[in-house]
């Protein structure tokens, strides 16, 4: 130790000092964003056990739907509840298998704007595959209750009360109708708040927490640091 | 109730500055669980107070004044005994790996940290603004004393460390 040595000396022991520490929170940065991104994967655990169950009731629905309409291709109207609700199957077979594709892509390792990215429209496809799942219903209860009946009760519903046929379709199409006017209502840009509700409350509570550890993670990133 | 733009402004602030943060709380706790501690205690109280700040003014001071206080009240309030050194052989600014630089370097830094672990809080705030290269008046700002007072203490500290250098060598 130089006995000469004076405070102004220190201020390059002082830097050094800066420096290692600049190093360690960088590390310590790292380490916390790759706790964080772990924490994504576990949040998004329900999804993915969601879409599953999708999957296998789709294909269930799918193989009942197929053998329902091959049975009854002599009736007119039960060869096409039959052929309906196969279609509808695909269709929800294909929005879940996509929904876990788009999940499983998702690359952890890549830079985490690019992850933030990637999160958008995997919350954009949950959120229009859902509508195309779900709104559907409005109509679709009666080719598969029709299906359910038979199957069930051996009770033609739709030629034992064909007005619930036209009702059913009168009242589904109002309601999809309704439907479509307020979210055209809801996502008009005058109403900001209430689209991102919306959108939040559509886009499933998993996805949505998902996102805000990696819009978190993306604005440390962006942010400059010291 | 704060808007969502002085939130972003005040992280964006605080992720600039982190450094400064790390660099109190690397002076006035020993362990890292002390110091994320003493991070984590800071930043509520700078979040508390940025209401107060006047932007006309540099951030970095007020930082310093807010850090400073919260870290020596921490380190002087009861029932603190996690602020101490673990063991009499702990030393402040615990890095991971230190190794990069040369022999002399390190002696040197050694030499800074066992220095610091002998000074009392507001010595080693006043050292810590020094080897900052904050100016006077921004040292007296920071520590509400004299500018005149900042350079006596200054000398003092100065004086402290050529004994301590021939005391220790």
């Amino acid at each position: 130790m130089n006995p000469e040595m004076e405070l102004e000396d220190l201020k390059g022991a002082w830097t050094t000092l800066g420096v290692q520490l600049q190093r360690q929170n960088a590390l310590d940065l790292a380490q916390a964003n790759d706790r964080r991104l772990r924490s994504v994967v576990r949040t998004l655990r329900p999804v993915v056990l969601g879409q599953v169950v999708q999957t296998i009731v789709a294909v269930v629905l799918m193989v009942w739907s197929a053998v329902f309409w091959v049975e009854h291709r002599s009736v007119l109207h039960l060869m096409l509840a039959g052929m309906i609700m196969q279609v509808y199957a695909v269709v929800v077979l294909v929005a879940g298998a996509r929904t876990l594709t788009l999940i499983r892509r998702i690359d952890y390792a890549v830079p985490v704007m690019e992850i933030d990215a990637t999160f958008e429209r995997l919350r954009q496809w949950y959120r229009r595959s859902g509508m195309a799942v779900g709104l559907p219903w409005w109509l679709l209860w009666m080719p598969f209750m029709t299906m359910l009946f038979l199957g069930l009760f051996g009770v033609d519903m739709i030629s034992e009360s064909p007005s619930v046929l036209w009702i059913g379709t009168v009242v589904g199409t109002a309601g999809l109708v309704a439907t479509w006017a307020f979210h055209r209502w809801a996502y008009h840009p005058d109403r900001p708040h209430l689209a991102r509700r919306m959108s939040d409350s559509t886009a499933g509570r998993s996805i949505v927490r998902a996102q805000v550890i990696v819009d978190e993670l993306a604005t440390d990133e962006d942010t400059p640091k010291a | 109730m704060r808007t969502d733009s002085e939130t972003t402004r005040f992280n964006a602030l605080l992720q600039e500055n982190q450094l400064l943060l790390r660099k109190v709380a690397g002076m006035y706790a020993y362990t890292e669980t002390d110091r994320l501690d003493l991070i984590q205690d800071i930043s509520l109280q700078l979040w508390r107070a940025f209401p107060s700040y006047d932007s006309g003014r540099r951030f970095s001071t007020w930082m310093y004044r807010i850090a400073l206080n919260v870290a020596i009240s921490n380190l002087r309030g009861p029932g603190n005994p996690a602020r101490r050194p673990a063991s009499l052989e702990s030393l402040p600014f615990e890095v991971v790996d230190p190794s990069e630089v040369g022999v002399e370097e390190n002696d040197r830094v050694l030499l800074l940290r066992r220095f610091i672990a002998d000074l009392d809080p507001l010595d080693r705030a006043l050292l810590l603004l020094y080897l900052e290269e904050t100016r006077h008046r921004e040292i007296a700002e920071v520590l509400g004393i004299s500018e005149s007072n900042v350079s006596t203490k200054l000398m003092r500290l100065k004086r402290r460390l050529r004994t301590y250098i021939v005391a220790n060598s």
